[in-house]
């Protein structure tokens, strides 16, 4: 018959003590956690914004933008990760009875796409605020005095070298040169937004043989398609291809924060596509005069600074990049709105086709 | 009535596993059928990276098994059998990283059906060094011994008794590798680059781009029904026997270890680049450090919560048994896709701190049962067989059955099940990513720098979430370790 064994009572007590600090210290980080969401019972109104998860990081621009207001407000600001745009408007549709009050980082190009499938709030035009001279005009958000949609942050795409290791290509006949060939890095369309951004560029041409043109010029330059926009940038960054697809503000950051210079924006004859982040009120909000009142805090010159620093793209208000190396990027011609627009309506249509068309 | 309530709760268990499934019918509002051509196309690229990723795993992981043999009965072998099932057990993203870098050592990056097969290769080969390690053991042990007293050279006893004996077992191997590397995720979504999509990424696709969910529906049936089709060919499953003590040194081959430690070495220093500029950047990052006590608390609540449910899952799947349907149905059931779990939890209202947390915990949990009972926990039960059919001729209870036959002698096996469901789930991001409020765990945030510009930041978070997994791996570990010494001597 088999007994049972003493176990040495100095390592059962030793792993008892090691379970109960371990979850002695998890209960009064969770409780913690949970005290702090529930406001602590104050009754204080939570304004619930959906945005994507860098804008939420700790050294993003969500923690301070959420100290400023708060101090402001007498309310609590609570971030949701919503993942990213496309799938903001999936969980708002499949999910109404959620509470969310605000979606920041909302892209451009999903616009036809937020319109179909979720009812948003009107808001008054943001009739006082002195629109960047530089950004694209974006009127067609706009009908007679109201919107659904206002943009916060916005930034060119374009091709991203190191200077000195090329000679940037200034058009899409240039990059189609065998100079470029297997140089290029770009994020997936059908998994990142910033990819359909190239998507859309491929296909915004003037004609079909132009779309043609330019798909193949990819065909012959593109070294790798990544799932993402990171997995595509870090490998730029581990210089294992001479040029990736990004935000044109991309360099800025290694201007910062690596002290090198040496990461530029490409600029193209053609016009370039671009990235607006759009901030949105769902029809079903709870907090909906908070969620305008951020909306609103979002415009003023010191959010528009803490946006465009933390979160490198540049500003929508006119004069709050003076100064800064953000006045140092260059101009970019850019695609027409509507043109952009009407492509993010097919983005599936279009993905594939360039999916599909990059495997040959 | 103890019968009824068993059948029930077994069709629950059922119900419970495939509902996800079915809750994406709540998401459809309107029917479409995805293109044929397409997904004949998928079908065939997903097949083909299964079987040569399977077919690389099972030659490499058998010269991997021959060369952990020849450790058998050293204190040191389970340290070895750890580090061969590493690679298997870390989060995909963490193997992916340092095929990266050392890609980019290399100058070539894998991208593609290549880059899906090296990884999945890469993940499965220890695991197989330690299943067919352990069946030599168990089932050839004494003829090995027999064959080699009459002087069969290596090459007969491999070839007549491991190829010849173990023919079966190892096409049941490669059945599990098949159906684990055809339902994988995250690799086929980071390596297959434009080509080589799988039916997962295909379903993940059509979420995304404008949310065609009969479509994803559709695609997810295929895939269920083609896995338990092909599980149903296979006559029964795949049962790695537990650590026998047989002298099976004559057959073994040391420099064998060298393949999957090598693995487990390159996936190791492959983290190790950029760690420098990470840890720099971490104590930099005030904000995050302050952060920091909190994504590692939300992590081992994961981790954990994810370890004990798992525990429980098998417990109840242990109590339920034997039962031939529940076996079939396990065997042959693939978990749904992370992404359509996670829209199934939202769905059944998980939100909020701990609504969201719970999805982890229960998601992560359910999508790793079959993994954990078709290679390691159902071994564990059958060997049970015979002894609980004696308590049932005597007149025994099912419930006493369990309490005093099953529970003692699976418990610590599967305490250890539970540490590797533990271990996994605490670097997960690709369910919680969709059903996660905040960047509230470690992996989440690692993602979310990942995403931002701060590469090296992510680098340095992984450590610490390994160093966060690997505690919760060892205090199950530690709890099966002392469980099993209390129960035996």
């Amino acid at each position: 018959m088999v007994g049972p064994v003493a176990v040495p009572r100095v390592r059962v007590f030793a792993f008892a003590l090691i379970i109960l600090v371990a979850l002695g210290w998890a209960y009064y980080f969770l409780v913690h956690q949970d005290h702090a969401l529930s406001g602590s019972g104050t009754g204080t109104p939570t304004l619930r914004i959906m945005t994507y998860g860098s804008f939420i990081l700790p050294s993003g621009p969500g923690p301070l933008l959420q100290q400023e207001f708060e101090k402001s407000c007498q309310c609590r600001v609570e971030y949701v990760d919503g993942d990213d745009s496309a799938l903001f408007l999936e969980k708002l549709a499949q999910f109404p009875d959620r509470q969310i009050d605000l979606v920041l980082g909302l892209s451009f190009i999903h616009l036809a796409r937020a319109q179909a499938k979720v009812a948003w709030r009107r808001l008054k035009w943001p009739a006082h605020v002195v629109w960047s001279q530089r950004m694209p005009d974006l009127s067609l958000l706009k009908s007679e005095s109201s919107t659904e949609f206002v943009p916060v942050a916005w930034s060119p795409m374009t091709f991203i070298y190191r200077q000195g290791e090329v000679t940037p290509p200034a058009s899409w006949e240039d990059l189609s040169q065998p100079q470029w060939q297997k140089t290029l890095t770009t994020p997936d369309p059908r998994f990142s937004v910033s990819g359909v951004h190239l998507v859309a560029w491929v296909f915004n041409s003037e004609s079909q043989a132009l779309d043609e043109f330019r798909l193949k010029t990819l065909q012959h330059a593109v070294l790798s398609v990544a799932p993402s926009w990171s997995a595509s940038y870090g490998l730029f960054r581990q210089k294992n291809a001479q040029l990736t697809f990004s935000y044109a503000t991309s360099p800025v950051y290694h201007w910062q924060q690596d002290q090198d210079l040496s990461y530029r924006p490409a600029v193209f004859t053609e016009g370039h596509p671009y990235e607006v982040e759009l901030a949105a009120i769902p029809l079903n909000c709870q907090q909906c005069e908070l969620a305008e009142r951020f909306v609103e805090f979002l415009l003023q010159a010191t959010s528009q600074r803490v946006l465009m620093e933390k979160n490198y793209m540049l500003p929508v208000v006119e004069g709050v990049e003076a100064g800064t190396p953000f006045a140092e990027l260059p101009k970019f011609p850019l695609l027409a709105a509507g043109d952009l627009q009407k492509l993010g309506a097919d983005e599936a249509k279009w993905s594939a086709e360039f999916a599909a068309r990059l495997q040959k | 009535m103890e019968n009824h309530v068993r059948t029930l709760a077994r069709l629950g268990l059922g119900v419970i596993l495939i509902c996800p499934v079915f809750a994406i019918l709540f998401f459809a509002h309107s029917w479409s059928w995805p293109d044929t051509a397409a997904l004949l196309s998928v079908l065939q690229s997903t097949l083909s990276q299964s079987i040569v990723s399977a077919a690389i795993s099972l030659v490499l992981g058998t010269i991997g098994a021959l060369g952990l043999l020849s450790f058998a009965g050293q204190p040191r072998y389970r340290w070895f059998e750890l580090a061969c099932l590493l690679p298997g057990f870390l989060p995909p993203l963490l193997v992916i990283l340092p095929v990266f870098r050392w890609g980019s050592w290399v100058g070539h990056y894998p991208f593609g059906w290549h880059g899906i097969v090296l990884v999945h290769s890469l993940m499965c080969i220890g695991l197989v060094a330690v299943a067919v390690a352990r069946l030599i053991q168990s089932k050839l042990g004494g003829m090995i011994e027999l064959a080699w007293v009459e002087g069969a050279s290596r090459w007969s006893l491999i070839r007549q008794g491991l190829l010849g004996y173990l023919r079966a077992d190892f096409l049941l191997l490669g059945f599990y590798l098949v159906t684990l590397c055809f339902s994988s995720f995250a690799v086929p979504l980071v390596m297959g680059g434009a080509q080589s999509l799988t039916i997962e990424v295909l379903i993940y696709e059509k979420i995304r781009q404008g949310g065609a969910w009969s479509e994803a529906f559709v695609l997810s049936i295929i895939q269920l029904v083609f896995l338990f089709a092909f599980s149903l060919v296979l006559r029964r499953g795949i049962v790695v026997p537990p650590r026998g003590r047989s002298q099976v040194r004559f057959l073994s081959w040391r420099l064998g270890i060298t393949v999957p430690l090598a693995i487990t070495f390159l996936v190791v220093v492959g983290q190790v680049a950029g760690l420098v500029t990470g840890l720099a950047q971490l104590m930099a990052a005030r904000e995050l450090l302050l952060a920091l006590p909190r994504l590692i608390a939300n992590t081992m609540l994961v981790g954990l919560g994810a370890g004990v449910v798992a525990f429980l899952l098998m417990n109840l799947v242990a109590a339920l048994s034997p039962h031939w349907g529940l076996d079939r149905f396990l065997v042959g059931y693939s978990s749904p896709s992370p992404v359509i779990t996670a829209f199934a939890f939202l769905l059944f209202g998980f939100y909020g701190y701990w609504g969201s947390h719970g999805a982890m915990i229960l998601g992560l949990s359910l999508l790793s049962l079959p993994s954990l009972y078709r290679l390691f926990g159902r071994a564990a039960i059958l060997s049970l067989g015979r002894q609980v059919q004696v308590a049932r001729v005597a007149g025994a209870s099912w419930s006493l059955i369990f309490r005093v036959i099953i529970f003692p002698q699976v418990r610590s096996h599967f305490l250890w099940l539970a540490g590797l469901a533990g271990f996994w789930a605490s670097g997960d991001f690709a369910l919680s990513s969709i059903v996660a409020e905040s960047n509230s765990t470690l992996g989440l945030m690692a993602k979310a720098y990942m995403s931002s510009y701060q590469l090296e930041l992510a680098t340095a978070l992984s450590w610490i979430l390994l160093l966060v997994s690997g505690i919760i791996f060892a205090v199950f570990g530690g709890w099966a370790h002392v469980s099993h010494q209390e129960s035996y001597s």
